[in-house]
């Protein structure tokens, strides 16, 4: 008996160990997005596009505020859940894109691909948004001409899978195949690992045909009411499936 | 009167609808064209050679520095950065940008920076003075026989290089290039017209691509075929080639 209870107390330990080290891994997820939400080249060149909305389309310049503010303050509330609904995700990134369309215009275009049924799939919360700002970064930033980002989700044999693929100029031109990976992407794959284990993979492939697709794979779940938000629609302002 | 001349380069739609829009405020200002990455930058920026550049630091292909360094000095216009990072400021200056306008920015603060650039051009009568001044500089150097000091136009400044501050020029195409310091300085002048303009008993042509100052030389030392390595005090190696060989030794006192 003092023998169980022994080993009782080591399961909760441990138990309390991994919650811990997720939880501290959550809050470097947030910790990124605020830093990058308060990044002077996101920031500023945002605040100064509205300042010339303000003239040119004030209706246009109130809506990017409030998109500006909603993005901020999701980000600050952010529940703390580990796992959220995909739609969730895609709310949160509809934030982020309306903005980054209201500052590039004609230079970037987004195309979702996200079948309905996969939207209360869960996944590892603030996951999404930074691997499009990446896409963002390398696709548009850095490369002449207009950008195409190209969000997807499809589920295959019980798994879940996210692409974000850009058409950037690649890493350094390198040929296609598996590249480097940077700070932020490490963040995301130890998450994943604490989460599910050795059941998930992230991947970055250079594209034959230049650009780079970052995708993760998680098992398929729903959250146990999953079925009743399922019926709800999204309440956005725009068609949420396609951007511009 | 003349217009001001001016070019606006963001690779944001949003933020050069906005300087333009400031622009278009003033009669005294023309827009004469827009750029949205830095390679088209550098191209407009050499097809249309404006009074005035509105230029900003974090693009595609190019930034706004690299942008500027690609210009042919002569091709530089007054420079205006437009950005978001204040941390780019010391180094804007350094460049000899005229001003620094951090975004987002007001009308107040975008006018005091136009009436600025109005300023600097105006005193330089659209930079026709800067032309005059140049000339008749050197005329006078024309007039005394040698060259005794480089003017140097950057950044819609000029700059005086002594020439015994020059340690050794370069050629590259059409210019030459005047290593002085550890700085560089581009210079549209052709090597033969440079050499006959230097004074002879300080400067020495060593290959046809390169002229020395002697007083800088530490060392030759001979290579093969008749050629010698010429190091100079800041351990910079150059070559004496063949065909000069026999003019530099006589030069120099030597059989």
């Amino acid at each position: 008996m003092a023998l169980g209870g022994h080993l009782i107390y080591r399961r909760d330990r441990d138990r309390a160990l991994v919650a811990s080290r997720l939880e501290s891994r959550l809050a470097q997820a947030q910790l990124q997005v605020l830093k990058m939400q308060l990044q002077p080249h996101f920031l500023f060149n945002t605040l100064n596009g509205i300042s010339v909305l303000i003239h040119e389309d004030p209706v246009r310049a109130s809506t990017t505020i409030a998109r500006l503010s909603e993005f901020l303050r999701l980000t600050l509330e952010n529940s703390g859940l580990q796992e959220v609904p995909l739609r969730k995700e895609l709310e949160f990134l509809d934030r982020y894109l309306q903005i980054e369309l209201v500052r590039f215009g004609d230079r970037l275009s987004v195309d979702m691909d996200v079948p309905p049924e996969l939207r209360e799939a869960l996944v590892p919360n603030l996951i999404l948004q930074p691997l499009v700002e990446n896409a963002i970064r390398h696709g548009v930033s850095k490369r002449r001409g207009a950008a195409r980002i190209h969000i997807r989700a499809q589920r295959e044999n019980g798994r879940l899978a996210v692409h974000v693929t850009d058409n950037g100029a690649g890493l350094n031109g390198a040929a296609s195949g598996p590249l480097r990976e940077g700070v932020g992407l490490g963040n995301t794959r130890a998450r994943l690992h604490q989460l599910y284990g050795d059941d998930c993979v992230l991947e970055l492939q250079g594209l034959p045909e230049g650009g780079v697709d970052v995708s993760f794979g998680i098992p398929f779940h729903l959250s146990p009411n999953g079925t009743a938000h399922a019926a709800r629609e999204i309440e956005l302002g725009e068609d949420p499936h396609r951007h511009r | 009167l003349e217009k001001i001349r001016t070019v606006i380069v963001d690779d944001e739609p949003l933020a050069r609808q906005g300087v333009r829009r400031l622009l278009e405020e003033d009669t005294d200002v023309e827009v004469v064209g827009e750029a949205e990455d830095g390679l088209e930058a550098v191209d407009l920026l050499r097809e249309r050679h404006p009074d005035l550049v509105f230029l900003d630091i974090q693009m595609p292909e190019k930034d706004g520095f690299e942008v500027l360094s690609a210009l042919e000095p002569d091709a530089l216009p007054l420079v205006v950065f437009v950005t978001a990072y204040d941390q780019h400021a010391l180094h804007a200056f350094e460049v000899h940008a005229l001003d620094y306008l951090l975004k987002p920015f007001d009308a107040d603060r975008f006018r005091e920076t136009l009436g600025r650039a109005k300023g600097r051009l105006q005193k330089h009568n659209g930079g026709e003075l800067t032309d005059r001044i140049l000339t008749m500089l050197g005329q006078l150097q024309g007039d005394q026989g040698k060259l005794d000091r480089f003017l140097i136009k950057a950044g819609g400044r000029i700059t005086f290089l002594r020439t015994e501050e020059v340690e050794w020029i370069e050629a590259q195409g059409d210019y030459v290039c005047l290593h002085a310091g550890g700085k560089k300085h581009l210079l549209r002048e052709k090597m033969a017209d440079l050499e006959s303009r230097l004074p002879a008993d300080r400067f020495l042509r060593i290959h046809r691509s390169t002229i020395v100052n002697i007083d800088r030389i530490r060392e030759m030392q001979p290579l093969f075929y008749g050629e010698y390595a010429v190091l100079l005090q800041d351990g910079t190696r150059l070559t004496l080639s063949r065909s000069y060989r026999d003019r530099v030794f006589q030069r120099l006192g030597r059989e």
